[in-house]
């Protein structure tokens, strides 16, 4: 999955789990950035009583570095609280919930959203000993509050509980000063993937004839399809994100390019006393999932240094640049499907393609006309050029290996196929750009899922996910 | 290093919990350097942690200020104590920050 239950401890703490992370210009408010973090992954909708909501005691983050330093300079936090209307109940509802303020509604949860400004934000309440890490005392933070007791929607029970789920969905859409739009709560899953297929030994139904267990070619299963996720969505205007203020239209300026990624912490300490069902905690904020680029902890990173990558901030990657420069599904893929990669079975030399494209960003003069690089800092962040208009007629799903520089790695939109462009990226097709006397295998280019989403998938605005699918009419098969 | 060391080492370098503070309310975890130290009387110094956290770290917490209550845990056993002293040299211990570190946002719920 795209990070959806990627590293063993974080599989066991849903709340915490950073599943998927986009970042692109918004097509309906192009002087805009949306940026997006979804949590809890992989919900069956009909699960109740007890339905799916964000943990109360995480915090979430969404930094953005924009001087390519690898440390954040602003920060997005989001803390989160449950109230009960009658705890003399089990039930989640106790009627149609036909707004906001209903009163049927009983188990509810409200957000708060507070920008962080500062060399290093990610020292937002983590300080050891006075000060952060190798900064030697803690970097001065302005921290404002941008918005408290913010309403999540209810998740989507059915019709009899949440008879008009869309109208819900939309009066949770938050309009904050300066022209921020935010949003948390359940959405449908907008990443794609077979999941059965691909990790039965990276098989490709549509290419599984040629696979070393070969049987017949078949139509890809689009596993998250009726799967929902919680999801974090604020839009915010280009010129509060970028290093002086401007939106940038420059695209082959530095100052066009900002990174972005996302993470999740706890608290260092968490007690349980008996007697009391709720557990108290202390101690500074601990960060246990992280999500840049898509896909990296799940198959770059190996089985034993997942848990440890998800606790690094980006700017102490090059610990795991080895893993980049030599992918292990780069050297699976010829044993998967022989005779099939050949060229790629005799690459052996580091992959600076991808060193580029998920580390430093690509610099200019590798593709024309487009650039996100950032320096040499080496850094695992989704980066946008926010130079670079939205595509809004036939973006294309592919991104930039596609012609479209809107979509990944220049960012990631929702509907990016992030699964079949690294495939192709780690195939080889991308090493032909820094190397030019490497002739990517035929089949390289091809690589595909197979998957084309529904158009219900998606929305055309803020928050640009659709709307979960409800319990009723999505039983579990 | 052998598991018998490393439990020793894990017994001897003490971390400390507080929550539920009372007069000092709010949370924070806050490190004393040795038990040594602790049984002197002597003010601890700030230092730098020198390794990573022990597998099953002794723990203590105080658990009321104002009646001088310490809880101290160690390994699957836990023990209450009456030590004002004790409460006084980890409260005067404990991070004064907790607001600035990111401890004093309230999602304020209408």
């Amino acid at each position: 999955m795209s990070s959806h239950r990627e590293a063993p401890e974080i599989s066991k703490d849903p709340a915490a789990d950073n599943a998927d992370v986009y970042a692109f210009v918004s097509p309906d408010r192009p002087d805009t950035v949306t940026l997006i973090s979804n949590f809890v992954p992989l919900q069956d909708p009909p699960g109740g009583p007890n339905f799916f909501e964000f943990g109360d005691d995480v915090l979430y983050s969404l930094y953005i570095d924009n001087d390519g330093d690898g440390a954040p300079e602003l920060a997005y936090v989001f803390k989160f609280e449950t109230r009960l209307r009658n705890p003399n109940t089990f039930l989640y509802n106790t009627g149609p919930i036909t707004s906001l303020q209903s009163r049927n509604w009983n188990k509810r949860q409200f957000f708060s959203v507070t920008r962080i400004e500062g060399p290093d934000t990610t020292a937002y309440g983590t300080a050891t000993n006075g000060h952060h890490r190798h900064h030697g005392r803690r970097p001065r933070l302005r921290t404002r509050v941008l918005g408290r007791g913010l309403s999540c929607p209810p998740c989507n029970i059915g019709p009899r509980s949440t008879p008009n789920y869309a109208r819900l969905g939309q009066a949770a859409v938050h309009n904050l000063p300066g022209g921020i739009k935010v949003f948390a709560g359940q959405r449908l899953d907008g990443f794609y993937v077979d999941l059965g297929s691909i990790f039965d030994l990276g098989d490709l139904r549509p290419f599984q004839n040629l696979h070393l267990i070969p049987s017949a070619a078949a139509a890809a299963v689009d596993a998250t399809k009726t799967l929902n996720i919680h999801t974090i969505a604020i839009q915010i205007p280009i010129s509060h994100l970028t290093k002086n203020g401007s939106r940038p239209k420059n695209v082959m300026a530095s100052s066009s390019v900002i990174g972005v990624w996302s993470a999740a912490s706890r608290r260092k300490i968490r007690m349980v006393d008996k007697g009391h069902g709720k557990p108290s905690e202390s101690g500074p904020w601990v960060q246990v999932s992280r999500l840049g680029n898509p896909l990296i902890n799940e198959v770059v990173i190996p089985l034993g240094q997942k848990d440890y990558w998800n606790t690094v901030y980006p700017a102490g990657d090059n610990a795991f640049v080895s893993h980049y420069e030599h992918p292990e599904l780069a050297g699976l893929l010829p044993v998967l499907y022989p005779k099939v990669f050949p060229n790629l079975a005799n690459l052996k030399k580091p992959r600076a393609d991808l060193v580029a494209i998920l580390l430093t960003g690509i610099p200019p003069g590798i593709v024309p006309g487009f650039q996100n690089y950032t320096g040499k800092v080496q850094s695992d962040q989704l980066r946008l050029n926010v130079a670079i208009p939205p595509t809004k007629s036939n973006p294309n799903a592919f991104g930039l290996l596609g012609g479209d520089a809107a979509g990944f790695p220049n960012g990631r939109r929702v509907f990016d196929d992030i699964v079949g462009i690294e495939l192709r990226a780690i195939a080889g097709v991308t090493y032909a750009l820094v190397d030019k006397s490497y002739k990517p295998d035929a089949a390289a280019g091809k690589l595909t899922q197979g998957i084309t989403p529904a158009p219900n998938r998606y929305q055309s605005t803020f928050p640009y996910l659709a709307p979960p699918l409800d319990g009723y009419d999505t039983p579990s098969s | 290093m052998s598991d018998s060391k490393r439990e020793d080492s894990s017994v001897t370098r003490l971390s400390f919990l507080k929550t539920s503070a009372g007069a000092a309310a709010g949370a924070a975890a806050i490190g004393v350097p040795t038990a040594a130290a602790l049984a002197s009387g002597k003010k601890g110094e700030v230092t730098e942690p020198s390794s990573a956290n022990p597998p099953e770290p002794v723990m203590a917490y105080v658990r009321d200020a104002d009646r001088g209550e310490v809880t101290v845990m160690s390994g699957t056993s836990e023990t209450t104590y009456k030590d004002r002293s004790l409460v006084k040299r980890l409260l005067d211990a404990a991070p004064q920050d907790s607001a600035a570190n990111g401890g004093g946002i309230d999602v304020l719920a209408p």
